[in-house]
């Protein structure tokens, strides 16, 4: 703070200000800036303290009073007096930057009256969204009422669905939504499909469908008469189990009737009980496990026709086994 | 359509109005980076071109949020973005940047530059042009010397804060697209930077055809010094701007991921008109090329000795090509990654409409509001230091 | 064949005897106690009615379950008042050729069926259902530029209908193609668990009517429930894993080419 000025200080003076600086030259006081206290002239190694690299640090002594400079004051006195001294002359606050800070205030502060009126109530509760929306979301009408409501009242049937072959089948799956009908059982009558056509839309042959299940040719499996003639939709259990396993494996029937296994029958390779007619995914056929199955036909020394080819059990085809590199339900390709 | 698409892509999402606000926006940027040339960097020569710049700038960024507003499905829900932005959405930051480029970057660089014009022309003008002039000064009539030199600092401050700015007006568009991971075609980390460099490109395009057009209109000569320079930044521009594209192909040519597929095939079907053609062949390379033979940016003179009328013709023209290569490149960004599937599996056409919102005429009449705006600033704030209302012949401010 | 509501109930017996009112009758005391019930649950509140701490959903499917039966789209359409040409579930059926190559068709999301596919040159086939899949790490929740799009408590990705701006990112931030834009109310929309069914205890539409139970719903962090036994049982994956999304729908026997 060079800027303050420095005067000698004799016996009569007033303390004009808080660094008051020993001389070391002089021995005399010399006192800078103001706080207006009388000086007192003691000795001035008492008010000051040495610096490590010489000279004397200077500190503000006391009036003779006794009564202790408050440093504080002192200083805020003294930088008011420097900002004072400043703007009377050239460095004011521009007007650009004046005019300009009002402006920027009057934005900032419409923008603060906008969140505040304008972002809704429940805003940020949960998270960063409207709390109250998850309310939204949960206050629609529901449409399809479950197939628990529909027991309520039609036990009987869904005693006999619950444990036939379409128990996994929601009632509503075939008879549309039925929140209307459990409002208003007597005016709103679910949907009852009679037709033909409705059944294939799940039935209908198709080789994108997984193996086993139920699948009919819609048009060559009894034509023209309607499926709940033979099938009770409740209790839809076939009046006759299918008779051979193309019924359900139709893909494989027809590729193995053009290849060369097509007077293979399917059971002389996969061992196969009743009940996988009946309930095909638990009482599933075997698969053959060994190439000897293969080698019954196809063994140099098997009992069979002198057409089928043979091939070294041993030594052909490392150590696969058969239908890895042949299919066997249309051997000519790989 | 062809191969396989998701059911819910049928329809494209975001269409021609927001091709248009990258656009708009690369302009912006551009045209305030050319300013910054020569406040900032010092480049003399483009000093003529200088306040035409800062208007340009000012004029596109008052159109910039309009296709925006347009496209979205509820406008009138739009501030929710200023209360109630999410913070992690690089979106949400379209509001606080565009406020603060618009208001402390670019209205404050005009007003500092124009503000001892604005003062001269209140003082002269009478009737309804004075209170205007005068509201314009905000009240701050001191042209004390220390007071103007005030404007100088604060203009080289605001300049110097406004090029990150601009970088980041445009940039977070680029950043917008580049971070979406679904896209592949998106999904990149140079595109924040190609869509920077070719925003400088077009800025620069931009003002060189409107000092042209304007110089011509207003039947001056034209200063071919400023010109020559102009060019030569935009040569610069375009290499860098042109390395960066490649950079992006070779990248994705080179790493094959597993869109490549479908991407070769979008280049290849879909885009070959308006990427191959467009974008790179008549809006890169042939301007690159033509202004690399005659302009001297690489040396005193071009490599082919080229008349002044000749050089101002060349110029023009690839300003125009790189203008309409630029809009392909927005264009191949944002239609071209919503034409292939994010399935990876098949693409799909996009269907332009002639009108409505979403239709071309709306577009074009977004394209030339600018330039209307633009035109109606000349006329307020004359670029050219010609006094609005001259009451007595002044001498021309430099 | 859709289900409409003009089509005649069957008629009583001949003798006049009518089964259904007999029984209508007979449990009367049943429905009006249901539809007490339901009423009770009608309007879940805050106080003593859903709270979404307490669960957190996830879906599972089962590929080689699938039989493509479009169900699901259809129940999907009703519940929620899905808009025609929109999806909030579809069903995708793959053919995987002799030469390797996957040809994927979805005609009408899968909401009537599918069509007849060749007998030769195919070596197999196989439906998937699609739909949101509710991502941990949700990136059309990160895009969305005010908060309009949210993760509930419960782990349920939902849009803020009365929020949204339609600014359509989180459609285009989305990698599975499960957003749409409302063609009407302009905002976006998507599959929602059918929240206003799981908050009152019921599972979605979609997995209500699935006729072979290829889709499975429950709570991910709870050891018996459907869901986590499923997930315990087989060997489960995600769509796109690659992209950190978390998803929170789980495919059990899902082939490589599916994308």
């Amino acid at each position: 703070m060079a800027m303050f000025a420095t005067i000698s200080a004799g016996p009569d003076q007033r303390c004009v200000g808080y660094f008051p600086q020993a001389c070391s030259e002089t021995r005399t006081w010399r006192a800078s800036s103001r706080c207006g206290l009388p000086l007192s002239r003691p000795d001035w190694r008492d008010y000051a303290r040495p610096r490590r690299r010489g000279g004397w640090q200077p500190s503000c002594f006391p009036s003779a009073a006794g009564v202790a400079h408050n440093p504080l004051k002192s200083w805020i006195a003294s930088l008011l007096e420097w900002r004072r001294r400043r703007s009377d002359g050239p460095t004011r606050l521009p007007q650009q930057v004046s005019r300009l800070l009002l402006l920027f205030a009057l934005l900032v502060l419409t923008l603060i009256a906008a969140r505040y009126y304008l972002v809704p109530q429940t805003f940020g509760e949960l998270g960063h969204y409207r709390a109250s929306a998850i309310d939204d979301e949960l206050t629609p009408e529901i449409k399809y009422a479950s197939r628990a409501v529909c027991e309520s009242c039609h036990w009987d049937v869904l005693e006999v669905h619950s444990e036939a072959r379409h128990q996994s089948v929601a009632c509503e799956a075939c008879h549309g939504p039925g929140a209307a009908h459990v409002d208003a059982p007597d005016e709103v009558k679910p949907f009852i499909p009679t037709e033909r056509a409705f059944c294939p839309r799940c039935h209908q042959y198709d080789p994108s469908r997984p193996t086993g299940f139920p699948q009919i040719d819609p048009i060559a499996h009894n034509p023209l008469t309607a499926c709940v003639t033979c099938h009770d939709p409740h209790a839809p259990e076939p009046p006759n189990l299918p008779a051979t396993c193309g019924a359900c494996h139709g893909e494989i029937a027809r590729l193995k009737a053009a290849s060369h296994h097509a007077t293979v029958p399917c059971i002389q390779c996969h061992d196969t009980t009743d009940e996988h007619r009946d309930t095909p995914r638990t009482s599933l056929p075997t698969k053959p496990t060994t190439r000897e199955l293969c080698g019954g036909c196809h063994a140099p020394d098997a009992d069979s026709s002198p057409n089928i080819p043979r091939i070294q059990l041993d030594a052909h085809g490392e150590r696969y086994v058969c239908w890895q590199c042949h299919y066997p339900h249309y051997p000519e390709t790989r | 359509m062809s191969g396989y698409i998701y059911p819910n892509e049928v329809e494209l999402q975001w269409g021609l109005l927001i091709v248009l606000y990258p656009y708009i926006t690369g302009l912006v940027a551009g045209a305030f980076i050319l300013a910054s040339l020569e406040r900032v960097f010092k480049v003399r020569e483009v000093e003529p071109t200088y306040r035409l710049s800062l208007l340009t700038a000012l004029a596109f960024l008052l159109v910039a949020p309009l296709p925006l507003l347009a496209h979205l499905g509820h406008p009138e829900r739009s501030f929710e973005i200023f209360l109630t932005p999410n913070l992690r959405s690089a979106m949400a930051m379209f509001g606080f940047v565009y406020a603060w480029y618009l208001m402390v970057v670019l209205l404050l660089e005009i007003w500092f530059d124009y503000r001892r014009d604005l003062v001269r022309w209140a003082r002269q003008a009478t009737g309804v042009r004075r209170w205007m002039y005068y509201l314009l000064t905000l009240g701050a009539t001191d042209l004390s010397p220390r007071s103007l030199r005030f404007d100088d600092t604060a203009g080289r401050v605001i300049t110097l804060i406004g090029i990150p700015s601009a970088f980041l007006l445009h940039g977070y568009v680029g950043f917008i697209f580049g971070s979406v991971k679904a896209n592949p075609w998106w999904s990149s980390v140079l595109i924040p930077i190609v869509f920077l460099f070719s925003a400088i490109v077009s800025g620069i395009a931009l003002v060189l055809v409107l000092y042209v057009f304007s110089t011509l209109a207003r039947s001056k000569p034209i200063d071919m010094i400023c010109l020559d320079k102009l060019a030569s930044f935009l040569l610069y521009a375009l290499i860098l701007d042109f390395s960066l594209e490649m950079l992006d192909f070779i990248h994705r040519l080179y790493e094959a991921e597993e869109s490549i597929g479908i991407l070769s095939e979008l280049v290849s079907t879909r885009l070959f008109l308006s990427l191959v053609v467009m974008q790179v062949l008549l809006g890169t390379l042939l301007p690159m090329v033509v202004l690399f033979m005659v302009s001297p940016a690489f040396g005193s003179r071009g490599l082919v000795p080229a008349s002044d009328e000749l050089r101002r013709l060349i110029y023009f023209g690839s300003a125009i090509m790189i203008q309409i290569g630029i809009f392909s490149t927005r264009w191949n960004v944002v239609i071209g990654g919503q034409l292939f599937s994010k399935s990876l599996r098949g693409l799909t056409v996009y269907k332009l409409e002639l009108l409505g919102l979403e239709g071309f005429f709306a577009s074009a009449a977004l394209l030339l509001t600018p330039l209307v705006i633009l035109y109606v600033l000349i006329r307020i704030l004359p670029p050219w230091g010609e006094p609005a209302a001259p009451a007595a012949p002044l001498p021309e401010s430099p | 064949m859709e289900y409409r509501r003009d089509m005649e109930p069957p008629q009583p017996d001949a003798d006049g005897v009518d089964r259904r009112e007999f029984i209508r009758k007979a449990c009367a005391a049943g429905p009006v106690l249901l539809v007490m019930a339901k009423e009770a649950a009608a309007q879940p509140d805050q106080d003593g009615g859903y709270d979404p701490t307490e669960h957190y959903y996830g879906m599972a499917v089962d590929v080689e379950k699938c039989i493509g039966c479009g169900s699901c789209v259809d129940a999907c359409r009703v519940e929620n008042d899905v808009p025609q040409e929109h999806f909030r579930t579809w069903v995708e059926r793959y053919i995987i050729q002799e030469d390797g190559e996957a040809v994927v068709e979805s005609p009408n999301g899968g909401a009537s069926g599918f069509s007849d596919i060749a007998a030769e040159g195919n070596l197999r086939a196989f439906f998937v259902p699609k739909l949101c899949n509710h991502c941990a790490n949700p990136p059309c929740v990160q895009v969305c530029p005010v908060g309009a799009t949210f993760t509930s408590p419960d782990g349920v990705v939902l849009v803020d209908a009365e929020y949204c701006i339609g600014c359509r990112y989180c459609i285009q931030a989305c990698p599975y193609g499960a957003r749409f834009l409302h063609p009407e109310t302009h905002v976006a929309e998507k599959c929602t668990f059918c929240y206003h069914r799981v908050g009152r205890g019921l599972a979605p539409a979609c997995v209500e009517v699935c006729p072979t139970g290829a889709r499975v719903f429950g709570e991910l962090r709870q050891r018996n429930s459907p869901l986590a036994r499923f997930m315990r049982f087989s060997h489960v994956q995600v769509l796109k894993s690659h992209l950190n999304t978390e998803p929170k729908v789980y495919y059990a026997s899902l082939d490589r080419e599916v994308t």
